[in-house]
């Protein structure tokens, strides 16, 4: 799949397809379906997502997340916002982020934004064996990409059984767990 | 499995005691256990509970991240399993088949956050004489397979009427869809009899019961949890003890025949034994036993991993949970076993009939 473009209207859009969102009272949870990663924004970056429709400015995106949020947002901390939600693929198109005004460095306008917190989009790896349910259905575990495949045991009843002994693991190069011995 | 099972078992009790409350006290919580437990917790589904208690203390956050990690996937699979339940319902009304939904989303649905109780597939329940039609609806040729666990009758409850069972269910709420559940006094038995049924390896499934006792509608009826087969209703009974004993479950709400009900001295320690063990191969992750048995030493090994607990002999055996050795039960359900296992493979051996 080939990146897509960078955002030059300033009105960043949140990407909607092959997303599976949980939002949460402190964060929200969401996971590709096609890049097979699962991420948590933090509540800052999960209220600049949520308000990024492809309509809003940077200023109105900040008075948005403001406004969830319950305290200011400033525009610097959007931008870095917006720069992590594009490089976890969770908008239409990355955002340009301008130089900053006043003589300061890039690197100085961020680490100043990020002071604010709540800004983090964290990739989550799936621990070993964390889904040890009873067990998975194999449309369950074929439908998990290969990062997160739990190592639970599949499910040797229902509609789809798995052979016996058999549990959901990467196999090989495969994009998809499998139910495999 | 030895007294150094029970001691790891016992750190994952110390770290889950009130992990299902809305809010729940982590005052007492030890990091030194939730650290070394972790394994253990995400090996049996319980990282989520774990980081839910732990979140509020001053835990460090290098412990609690695979926890909290553990959790957001439970979360995420949830979800993804929670999108596909309308569409089972949808696929068997369309059929005339009313199903009822038990144990994962029917009970993860009572605890404050999705994924704290994680679950592997849609347990569905329909009439015996459904199950052909509903299998096919939820997996159609050519059509995309649904992940459930189809089961024909209502399982556990086997020792009741279907049709009352029915008759008690819910309807409920799933965003647009309107589902139907077990009635509350018909899922805690089936949650507390599947749990003894299988041996009581998962912690979560513990947590369950402590979560429902505490949240009991106030119209609960204890009579009807209690009816049924006497030897599953003493089962029914112990299980809510172990989750006051082993857990700190209130049992306020509880009638006094159960609050009183003593618990062998041999029962918690093999819950505890039993969540100590961090290598337990449970049901269906094992090597098939046709397999083993074609292995040097196989024999040894197979008996090893199919070794039944105490809890899970009793209720093999449809025994009584009182003070007597448990050691017969054990020797007892497992020649049963073996017994089952060679009749499966002479009856899959005898030549077809003319």
């Amino acid at each position: 799949m080939s990146r897509p473009v960078k955002d030059g209207t300033g009105r960043p859009r949140q990407r909607r397809d092959g997303l599976v969102v949980q939002p949460l009272p402190e964060e929200t949870l969401v996971y590709d379906l096609e890049r097979h990663k699962a991420h948590c924004l933090e509540a800052v970056a999960a209220a600049v997502w949520e308000a990024c429709d492809g309509r809003r400015s940077v200023e109105e995106i900040a008075a948005r997340a403001a406004k969830r949020v319950g305290r200011r947002v400033p525009e610097e901390a959007v931008w870095l916002a917006l720069r992590r939600l594009g490089r976890a693929r969770l908008l239409e198109a990355p955002v340009a982020v301008p130089a900053p005004r006043g003589g300061t460095s890039r690197r100085e306008w961020m680490k100043t934004a990020a002071m604010l917190g709540g800004l983090s989009v964290l990739s989550i790896s799936a621990p070993t064996a964390a889904q040890a349910a009873t067990c998975i259905a194999v449309t369950a575990c074929e439908a998990l990409q290969n990062r997160l495949c739990p190592g639970a045991p599949c499910c040797t009843t229902g509609p789809n059984p798995a052979p016996p002994g058999t549990v959901c693991k990467k196999v090989g190069n495969q994009n998809n767990c499998s139910c495999a011995p | 499995m030895g007294p150094g099972h029970e001691a790891w078992g016992r750190r994952v009790a110390r770290v889950l005691r009130g992990a299902w409350r809305a809010r729940p006290d982590h005052q007492g919580l030890d990091a030194a256990d939730l650290f070394e437990a972790s394994p253990l917790l995400l090996r049996g589904g319980s990282a989520g509970l774990a980081w839910w208690r732990a979140q509020a203390s001053s835990v460090p956050s290098p412990v609690l991240k695979p926890l909290h990690d553990g959790f957001a996937i439970h979360a995420l699979h949830a979800a993804v399993l929670e999108a596909k339940i309308p569409a089972a319902f949808v696929r068997l009304r369309a059929r005339g088949i009313e199903p009822l939904l038990g144990k994962g989303w029917a009970v993860a649905r009572l605890y404050p956050r999705p994924g704290l109780r994680p679950y592997g597939d849609i347990d569905v329940y329909v009439r015996p004489e459904e199950g052909p039609a509903a299998r096919t609806a939820l997996d159609p040729p050519g059509g995309e397979a649904l992940p459930v666990d189809l089961h024909g009758g209502a399982a556990e409850l086997d020792d009741r009427r279907l049709e009352d069972v029915i008759a008690r269910s819910r309807r409920v709420r799933l965003g647009d869809a309107d589902v139907r559940v077990f009635g509350p006094e018909d899922h805690l038995r089936l949650l507390a009899l599947h749990l003894m049924r299988h041996g009581a390896w998962r912690p979560v499934w513990l947590c369950d019961l402590a979560l429902i006792l505490e949240t009991l509608p106030p119209d609960f009826d204890w009579a009807c949890f209690m009816s049924g087969a006497g030897a599953r209703t003493d089962a029914a009974v112990c299980a809510l003890r172990l989750a006051h004993e082993i857990l700190g479950a209130s049992l306020e709400r509880v009638p006094a025949r159960i609050r009183r009900r003593p618990l062998p001295r041999w029962l918690v320690p093999t819950v505890l034994r039993q969540w100590g063990d961090g290598r337990f191969e449970p049901h269906g992750t094992r090597t098939p036993l046709a397999v083993e048995l074609g292995r040097p030493r196989g024999l040894l090994r197979a008996l090893r991993a199919r070794w039944p607990n105490a809890i899970e002999a009793t209720v093999g055996r449809r025994a009584r949970f009182d003070g007597f050795p448990r050691l017969p039960f054990q020797i007892g359900e497992c020649f049963a076993r073996t017994l089952r296992f060679a009749r499966s493979r002479s009856a899959l051996a005898a030549p077809p009939e003319r």
